[in-house]
């Protein structure tokens, strides 16, 4: 049997962490290690951290509960987000819409009864039709049993988390898991002529060699040490603005505020909660926290300065995947960077480089990372010119999605933020057309009076957290 | 309320499966759908052999497998089988199920190719699907919902008369409306901004439409002679043009799958219906004259009972119209492309498109263009993409060869299309596979047909490096005695189809390879 060099993962903090935590127990099980080389840490990264859904495939790799990592981890459940746009509120759900998974024609029909009959449209709130927004809006939480599959998937959850909390859980989890740590203050990769990273020589005097190096730090180029670092003067700088305020009645969920040009975002954690900002040049800052203070009451907001991020296409190349820089484009409040690494570990581990040169699996790697990225890309783009995208403009027209080449953004969420925007479609579903209006209003408000009651059976979030802590 | 006029253009089974399915779903006080055909240009007349989708296809329309079966002379299919494909003596088959389970999170090819490296006692990879089981024996069941079972690890379709099935969708779509016009189209009238209005009638007949589905076969008259929509050509790359058909006697025992044997330049099918057998050719006029193609199909179909029927031949160019819709019009079936029969995916392509054509259906506004770009560019998009994936999985048919023929030597050293190196490429590296989100060839069907043409990948998964391999062979020992037995206490083809006006199915999977498959939970085993 080959003894193959460890994986080697560099970076700090959450994604440090986070990376290691994907990969080393199921490397560990076919006998590779996971080494990882700490850096200091990074200013850029966000204090809080949002899950989608990807939280419980993690913690089936962890051996843990979501539950018990987001309350390691001083954060709290998330059913999805409130948002609060210009002119309108509404809730973007993980869950699915209705009270089947694949229910087919639900959202035409209530595109339709939303379309045809403005004044019983009153009667119908997309919120009311989703489980998860109701539950959240309703500060409700349960988790469904394994015998109820469909019920899980309605209320599919994901957490909001203290990122340095988060960090030292996965930390213990990846120590259980055999990934060793080295810290240092910086590192150089060495690399063969071919361009193969070979060693990691670090300047406490630390020596690595490498099978294979998962970088995650945002912004990284292991290859400059090969040639000299162009300081980047002409670089444009983002603005991280976050704040804390006191925690409010308890709520699965986070939020978003539209602002004139940007977003904020509040996750809420165990003891605060924690609201952030990007800002991308030419925006004006003292014009954002006036209107920050206006939209959230905070007037004490801190700031870090970083360049904007400038994204990859090609993150797997040779035996490096530098999934930090390639997460960090996409790290904005509205996205995470670790949905970004939760969809690139796992494929990284699917596609498992049992050779460090694998040009076949990496070149797989990036195409699906170009679809993943561009998919989120577009779901930004929506929040503010949703018919400046194909996706936009084809819900503007026929109601329907896209068909989606990755996971990026569940349907729910789509379907949420497109209604929530104020689109309906022109085109009714022909699929429907010989239904009766009076017909299919008659099955969402049933639809919705079926969730209403499903959801008043369901126990309070504080009351569902008191209980599984007495479990514990 | 003026109904918008729906035209469909052409009567072979893309078009009255078209009639079908918008007779169904289109209200008629809003709609008036009228199919024209011409019996003078006929039909095609082929297009047997189908896969599991259809059976979602009836349900959709309304027709129901009882009745379906009896109608259509249909049998059931299981599987493809595979002879000569990739070395001269190879025999294989491309089920309709999946071989094996995950093993510790393992893909089960993996395991499978690791213990022949290391040299333990296998059976072939196909053999390991109950699917296959059943099909050697000529056996057949319905597939089980429940996972645990072996039986949910596949799904069936039909072999049907391709003649007789247009003529029961015939009658269910006119039994929802639709009128038929028999008569030749001579003339297509168009709007100044190119829209189609009118089609003009040999006898001088006009008929007007607001939206017109052109069925019209491989002569592609609007899409293609009209509208003058590109015509992207695969010939490079399945270098097949010709086709001869001819019916044979019916089998007393028929073969729950349908059987594709190589020759020096192409290949022939062979179907087996209730009433008869279908049988034909498929080859390249570059590599085989027309004589030598027939004399080869009619000594071939003389060894299993000639009939003596006449042969009909066929001309194509594969490949597809660059966008089969434009403006007001919609191409589907051979009008909007064609790829070879290979593995039964035309119907499937034409069904794929009627259920894309009404999600994003357009609306008659009086006096406006009715179809907007949003629409029309999702449609041709999508479309697009599963015809590609199609001509991927087919192209793999050719390349994977080790033949000494001409013809094949051509097709083993021919270039790829990028996507599909790319698919291949992965393979080879490491035996990976990675599942599409649209296209209906998932890693199940590619592993059958690379494995069963003998392509291997250049190393095997290093994470059974530390593994012994004896609990492995043990477990594979014991499935695949498992699934033998299970496929020998099934009903034979013949007492199925014996049974088949009566006895109930199974319901249909959107998956090729059953319910396992499709459930998240299914299949994954763990050896010690
Ligand atoms: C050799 C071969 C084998 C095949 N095997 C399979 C198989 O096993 N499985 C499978 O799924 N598919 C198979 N196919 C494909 C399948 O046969 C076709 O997809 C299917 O029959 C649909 O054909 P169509 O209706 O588009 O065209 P056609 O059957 O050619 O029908 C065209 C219609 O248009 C009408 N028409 C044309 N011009 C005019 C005009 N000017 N005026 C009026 N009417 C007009 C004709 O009269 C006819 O009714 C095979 C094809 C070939 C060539």
């Amino acid at each position: 049997m080959r003894a193959l060099n460890p994986v080697v993962v560099i970076g700090s903090g959450v994604w440090l962490e986070l990376a290691c935590a994907w990969i080393a127990a199921p490397l560990r099980r076919f006998g590779m290690r996971v080494v990882a080389v700490v850096l200091p840490s990074d200013p850029a990264e966000s204090r809080s951290t949002q899950f989608g859904p990807a939280l419980t495939a993690l913690c089936e790799h962890l051996a843990c509960t979501p539950l018990s990592l987001i309350q390691q981890a001083q954060g709290h459940v998330s059913l999805g987000c409130h948002y609060e746009f210009a002119a309108r509120q509404g809730f973007i759900p993980y869950g699915f819409y209705g009270l089947q998974a694949e229910a087919s024609e639900f959202e035409q029909v209530v595109l339709r009864c939303l379309r045809e009959s403005p004044a019983l449209a009153n009667t119908i709130s997309i919120d009311a039709l989703s489980v998860a927004a109701q539950a959240a809006l309703q500060q409700k939480f349960a988790i469904a049993p394994n015998t109820r599959p469909d019920l899980q998937q309605a209320l599919a959850f994901g957490g909001q988390m203290d990122s340095v909390a988060l960090a030292a859980c996965l930390h213990q989890h990846n120590l259980a898991a055999g990934v060793t740590y080295h810290a240092c203050a910086s590192l150089v990769c060495v690399r063969n002529t071919h361009g193969i990273a070979e060693t990691i020589k670090t300047d406490n005097g630390y020596e690595q060699p490498v099978h294979f190096l998962i970088d995650c730090r945002r912004s990284s180029d292991v290859s400059s040490h090969a040639t000299a670092a162009t300081p980047a003067l002409q670089q444009p700088f983002a603005l991280r603005l976050w704040a804390d305020s006191r925690p409010e009645p308890l709520s699965p969920y986070s939020s978003a505020i539209q602002l004139s040009g940007s977003w904020v975002v509040k996750h809420r954690l165990a003891d605060r909660e924690h609201w952030q900002c990007l800002l991308q040049p030419p925006a004006t800052v003292a014009l954002v926290l006036a209107e920050l203070q206006q939209k959230t009451g905070i007037a004490d907001w801190q700031q870090v300065r970083f360049p904007v991020p400038k994204g990859m296409d090609n993150p797997w190349q040779g035996n490096v995947l530098r999934c930090g820089e390639a997460a960090a484009v996409l790290d904005q409040p509205l996205y995470d960077g670790v949905s970004a690494l939760s969809f690139m570990l796992p494929l990284w581990l699917a596609l498992l480089p049992g050779q460090a040169m694998r040009p076949a699996a990496a070149s797989l790697f990036n195409t699906q990372w170009q679809l993943f990225q561009q998919e989120v890309h577009m779901y930004l783009q929506c929040h503010t010119e949703p018919l400046a995208t194909a996706q936009g403009q084809l819900f503007a027209r026929a109601g329907r999605l896209l068909p989606a080449e990755t996971d990026a953004i569940l349907p729910a969420q789509w379907f949420g933020l497109l209604v929530g925007l104020g689109l309906r479609p022109a085109l009714p579903s022909m699929l429907l057309a010989t239904r009766s209006t009076t017909e299919l209003f008659s099955a969402v408000h049933q639809i919705q009076h079926s969730i209403a009651r499903l959801v008043s059976g369901m126990p309070s979030y504080t009351d569902f957290l008191a209980l599984t802590r007495n479990a514990v | 309320m003026l109904k918008q006029r729906i035209v469909i253009l052409g009567g072979g089974t893309a078009g009255w499966m078209a009639a079908a399915a918008l007779s169904r779903f289109l209200p008629s006080q809003q709609y008036s759908i009228c199919l024209v055909e011409s019996e003078q240009i006929g039909t095609v007349g082929v297009g047997e052999a189908t896969i599991p989708h259809i059976r979602h296809f009836n349900q959709w329309v309304g027709i129901e497998e009882a009745e379906f079966m009896q109608a259509t002379g249909a049998t059931y299919k299981l599987a493809i089988r595979f002879q000569g494909w990739g070395t001269a003596n190879s025999d294989y088959y491309h089920p309709f199920g999946v071989s094996g389970d995950m093993l510790n999170d393992l893909p089960f090819h993996q395991v499978w190719w690791w213990l022949q490296q290391q040299h333990q006692p296998t059976y072939p990879f196909d053999h390991y699907s109950f699917a296959v089981q059943l099909a050697q024996q000529k056996r057949f069941r319905f597939p089980s919902t429940d996972i645990a079972d072996v039986a949910s690890s596949f799904n069936y379709a039909y072999q049907l008369d391709a003649g007789k099935y247009a003529m029961l969708l015939r009658q269910h779509a006119t039994a929802q409306g639709v009128s038929r016009i028999e008569g030749k189209v001579q003339q297509v009238l168009q709007q100044p901004n190119g829209d189609i209005s009118e089609l003009v009638l040999e006898q001088g007949m006009r008929l007007k439409g607001d939206f017109f589905i052109d069925c019209s076969g491989f002569s592609a008259l609007l899409i293609g002679q009209t509208l003058q929509t590109p015509f992207e050509n695969w010939q490079q790359w399945l270098p097949c043009d010709r086709a001869l058909a001819m019916p044979s006697a019916a089998d007393v025992d028929p073969a729950p799958y349908t059987l594709s044997k190589t020759m020096a330049a192409g290949w022939r099918w062979r179907i087996p219906l209730q009433h008869r057998t279908g049988n034909g050719l498929v080859y390249a006029s570059a590599f085989l004259a027309d004589d030598a193609a027939e004399q080869h199909l009619v000594q071939e179909v003389n060894e299993t009972g000639f009939a003596g029927a006449s042969i009909k031949a066929l001309r194509f160019t594969t490949g597809r119209r660059q966008q089969s819709w434009r403006h007001n019009c919609v191409a589907i079936g051979l009008a909007a492309g064609f790829l070879e029969p290979l593995e039964s995916t035309s119907l499937h392509l034409i069904q794929l498109a009627l259920e894309k054509l009404l999600l994003y259906f357009p609306v008659h506004t009086a006096g406006q263009s009715i179809v907007s770009t949003s629409e029309r560019d999702a449609f041709n998009d999508q479309m697009a993409t599963e015809y590609q994936r199609v001509r991927d999985f087919l192209i793999l048919h050719y390349k994977v060869n080790t033949r000494s023929e001409p013809f094949w030597q051509y097709c083993a050293h021919m270039s790829l299309p990028d996507s599909l190196q790319q698919r291949l490429a992965l393979f080879q590296e490491s035996g990976q596979l990675v599942a599409y989100r649209q296209g209906l060839f998932q890693p199940a069907s590619w592993l059958a047909v690379l494995l069963g043409q003998g392509a291997r990948p250049n190393e095997t998964d290093f994470r059974l490096q530390a593994a012994a391999s004896a609990p492995y062979s043990a477990w594979l020992q014991q499935y695949y005695q498992h699934l033998k037995m299970q496929a020998g206490q099934s009903p034979s083809h013949r007492q199925a189809l014996d049974n088949s006006s009566r006895s109930s199915n199974a319901p249909p999977v959107h998956s090729l390879y059953g319910y396992r498959e499709a459930s998240a939970a299914g299949g994954r085993v763990c050896v010690r």
